[in-house]
This record gives structure tokens, C-alpha cells and sequence, in this order.
């Protein structure tokens, strides 16, 4: 017999799957072919004009690492940390990143977000949502210390830190919706799986 | 039953953290063994991507479309507005027009008095754009061409009006475009009226700036940028677009092709540059025979 439990969690990994194959899809649709003037420091002293900032695009957030760290600090059996490495592994080289080192961040990041989801469990929204902003910080300042180490050219910090922006507003979001629509919720104290075990 | 599992997490717990640490060096590792040999890891990239995107063409060419049909759909509030300006415009074509035909039969009597052979002719495949890179950072399309369709690496890519970048990563079925604005792009040019060569850098901007200018007084906004076909990697006088100045006082490209929407690329096969090496048997001679022989010849005199 199939154990419910984890027949259940299987599901989850197969939707975390199915989730990282969307937001891939997404992200490569070639809409955003023109690469934008507006977040440099140059247009934002420069030419506040309305016309320019309708012709912004907004930069796509990092909904892949939300994902990854909102389902961690909810459920950590949902996201076990092979799953974790393979898609962001497959996440560095469509991207064209330099291979493996966001992967390893990523790794290390939602090892030390898993470490305190037991904790985090009690507390209120706003300090899990600093929590995760502060590791997406260390992940940003890791990226670019270890570029700086191996002397490849680093992204702009100008685009490096409207990323951040966008993934971090767009942390509550991916919050709500797993929460919501996926039922990614945390597990509340005393809470039993389906065979009666305390989780 | 509760503490069979927690002796089951005391057992599992270092078994996991060695794990944890055995996935992050592979991936360290394999980010080093990129930075050591990247040619060979861009190629395992290059033959993933090409696994993997085509299975999102399904996706991606309906969802493109349907953009660019919202796209289009919002421009007709503006149509009244636009017909007017398209009518202006088609009056100054015309007569730019005119001009072009006379000149191209000019052009024609001069090149049969000189019987000049033109430069080989560039033949080109066409390929649909499937994907962009995903990233902000980084300003490249693939296309869906590849080495099936004899698509090398360095050949050059434009739309209908100007150059938009180089082929830089070929999978089997797909080959990414390096866009001319990302910033590891960077391409020989000349500025037309004064011929001067420049490089054009890609700065992740929309308007690269030109670098590498010798004299820039000599260079208004507005002048014709074409590239260079120095160094042998571009076949030359492919537009570029025209010079424009920054509020800096910085020269910049205003780009001719339209990267606002990147449909169909040409990909242009480049002949492999011949390299004029040897000296010329005309003017030298045949060196090697006679050095090996004159000592011989030499003990015989003397």
C-alpha cells in the first residue's frame, strides 16, 4: 500500500516540477527582446519624463528562488534539497548564468531558511518576509563576491538590485498564492500527518 | 512510535548534512571547471538549451503571437494619428525613392565600365526567434536554426533593416544570438561621412556606446554606422545604425533593427576570410631550398 503521506508529497514535488517548467516558460518568451534604459542610474538622475517610464519594462522577479524559499520555510518536506539543486541547476544554464553558482547559493540559502522553519512556524509574517530578505541580500552579495574571487565581469549592481526589488515584493505574492491556491500552509502546532505521527 | 522517529532523524541527520555537502561541491566544482574551461561547459549549455527549449515551442509561438496581436490591437487607438504621419512619410519616400533608382542605375553603368567583381555574395538562412535569454542581464535570443542548418559560430545576424548580433553558441537544432546591446558584445564599425573605425560596445543599454574613437569631433549625430569587417569576423558595410549623442556627451548608437520586435533573423553565411600569410613567391622567392644547400656549396668553393 502507498504509504498517504507520501503519495502526498510526491504530488508536491511532481507541482514544484510542473511550477519551475512554467516560470521557465515565462521567463524565456521572447516579449522583452528590447533591453531597457530605465534602470540605470543615468535615466533615473536624468529624464523623469511620463512617456519613459511608461516604456519601462518591468524586470521579471526571481519567482523561482520565492518559490523555493516560501515552500522551504512551510513545508521543508516538499522541498527536498536534491529537488532544490536540479532545477536551479537547469535554472543557471538556461539562463546563461555562470553554472552551478547561484544553484550552490540557493542550496546553501534554503538549507539555513529549513534549519529555522520549526522556529519561523510561531511567528508573524513580516519578520519571515525580513528573514527571506535578508537572505536573498547574502545570496546577492555571495553571487558577487564569488565572481569578484574568479574575476568574471559582475551584472550592474544598478539591474542586480532592482532584482532584488521585484523578488522581494514579489515575495508575499508567490506566499499567498501557494498558500492559497496550493495549500502550501504552515504546519500548525500539534498538527498530525496521516498516520498520526506528530510532524 | 514518536521516539523511533526521532533515533530514525538522529541516524539521518549527518548522513544528510554530508549529502547537503556533496551537492554544494559538485556545484562548486562545476562552476570552477566553467571558469577554467568555459568553451567546453558553453558547449554542454548550448546542447541543453537546444534539448530543452524546442519542447516549449509549443508554448512559446502562441503566446508570442498573441502578445504581439495585444500589441498591435492597442496601436489601433492610435490609428488615426499614425495614418496621418504614414502618409507624410510615404510623400518623403517617394521622393527618396526616385533618387534610389537613379542612383542604382548609376551605380549599375559604373560597375560594368569598371568591371568590378563585388564582394561574394551573402547568402543567408532565416530562423524564427524561440526564446529570449530569461534574464535581464543578459541580451541574447535563440534561434531556431542550428548546425543542422550549417549555422557556425561568429556569423552575422540581421533583421530586415540592420544588424541586430552574432551567432555565439550552436546547438543542433538551435543557435543563440548575442544582441548587439549585451555586454560582452563587441563589434568592429566605421562611421560613414568621416570613415573612421570604432568599436561598438554593448552595455546592456539600448544605445550602445561607440569606444575606440580616434578623432570624435570629426563625428555628428546622425552619421551612418556600418561595420568595419576588421579582424576578419563580419563581412563589412552591414548597417549598424546611426550615431546619437548622450545627454554625457557621449556618442552612442540608435540601432536600425528593430529590437522591439525580433521575429524573423537573418543569419548571413560569412565565407571564411582568406589570410594573406606567406610573403608572396613574386616578390621573395623560394627561401627554404637555397639556405639548406649554401654551406654545402660553400666547402665545395672554398
Amino acid at each position: 500500500m502507498v504509504d498517504p503521506a507520501l503519495s502526498k508529497r510526491w504530488l508536491y514535488w511532481l507541482l514544484f516540477i510542473a511550477l519551475s517548467y512554467l516560470i521557465f516558460l515565462i521567463q524565456l518568451i521572447p516579449l522583452q527582446t528590447m533591453s531597457s534604459d530605465c534602470y540605470s542610474p543615468n535615466f533615473i538622475s536624468g529624464n523623469w519624463g511620463l512617456s519613459g517610464l511608461i516604456s519601462c519594462n518591468l524586470i521579471m522577479p526571481d519567482l523561482l528562488v520565492c518559490l523555493c524559499f516560501a515552500w522551504v520555510l512551510r513545508r521543508p518536506d516538499y522541498m527536498p534539497v536534491l529537488l532544490i539543486a536540479a532545477v536551479m541547476l537547469v535554472a543557471d544554464m538556461l539562463f546563461l548564468r555562470p553554472p552551478g553558482l547561484m544553484a550552490a547559493l540557493v542550496v546553501i540559502g534554503s538549507e539555513f531558511l529549513r534549519s529555522r522553519a520549526n522556529v519561523m512556524r510561531e511567528l508573524p509574517f513580516m519578520l519571515e518576509w525580513a528573514l527571506v530578505t535578508g537572505v536573498l541580500v547574502a545570496l546577492l552579495l555571495g553571487y558577487r563576491l564569488a565572481l569578484i574571487i574568479v574575476m568574471q565581469p559582475r551584472p550592474s549592481l544598478w539591474l542586480s538590485l532592482t532584482l532584488l526589488l521585484t523578488t522581494t515584493a514579489a515575495y508575499p505574492l508567490v506566499v499567498a498564492f501557494s498558500r492559497y491556491v496550493l495549500g502550501v500552509r504552515k504546519i500548525a502546532p500539534g498538527e498530525v500527518d496521516a498516520l498520526g505521527h506528530r510532524i | 512510535m514518536a521516539r523511533n522517529r526521532n533515533t530514525h532523524t538522529h541516524y539521518t541527520r549527518p548522513i544528510r548534512r554530508i549529502l547537503v555537502g556533496l551537492l554544494l561541491f559538485v556545484m562548486l566544482a562545476l562552476f570552477l571547471l566553467w571558469r577554467i574551461d568555459s568553451p567546453r561547459v558553453e558547449r554542454f549549455r548550448a546542447a541543453l538549451v537546444d534539448k530543452f527549449v524546442p519542447g516549449f515551442e509549443w508554448a512559446l509561438v502562441p503566446v508570442t503571437a498573441g502578445a504581439g496581436m495585444v500589441d498591435d490591437f492597442r496601436s489601433y487607438q492610435k490609428i488615426y494619428e499614425q495614418n496621418q504621419e504614414l502618409r507624410r512619410e510615404l510623400q518623403r519616400l517617394k521622393s527618396w525613392k526616385e533618387a534610389a533608382v537613379q542612383l542604382e542605375q548609376q551605380n549599375a553603368k559604373l560597375l560594368a565600365l569598371n568591371s568590378v567583381r563585388l564582394d561574394p555574395k551573402l547568402t543567408s538562412v532565416s530562423g524564427v526567434v524561440l526564446a529570449d535569454s530569461g534574464s535581464p542581464f543578459r541580451q541574447s535570443v535563440l534561434l531556431n536554426v542550428g548546425s543542422r542548418d550549417g549555422v557556425k559560430d561568429g556569423w552575422a545576424t540581421m533583421d530586415g533593416l540592420g544588424l541586430v548580433g552574432r551567432i555565439s553558441g550552436v546547438g543542433k537544432n538551435t543557435a543563440r544570438v548575442i544582441l548587439l546591446t549585451d555586454s560582452n558584445s563587441r563589434i568592429p564599425v566605421t562611421i560613414q561621412p568621416s570613415g573612421q573605425r570604432a568599436i561598438l560596445e554593448g552595455d546592456n543599454s539600448a544605445r550602445p556606446p561607440i569606444e575606440f574613437l580616434e578623432k570624435p569631433e570629426l563625428v555628428r549625430p546622425g552619421d551612418r554606422v556600418v561595420t568595419s569587417g576588421d579582424g576578419g569576423v563580419f563581412p563589412s558595410g552591414l548597417l549598424v545604425g546611426q550615431v546619437a549623442k548622450d545627454s554625457d556627451r557621449r556618442l552612442r548608437v540608435q540601432l536600425a533593427a528593430d529590437y522591439e520586435r525580433l521575429d524573423f533573423l537573418r543569419v548571413l553565411r560569412s565565407r571564411k576570410v582568406e589570410i594573406i600569410s606567406d610573403p608572396g613567391a613574386l616578390l621573395v622567392g623560394k627561401p627554404p631550398t637555397p639556405v639548406i644547400e649554401s654551406p654545402a656549396e660553400e666547402n665545395n668553393d672554398g
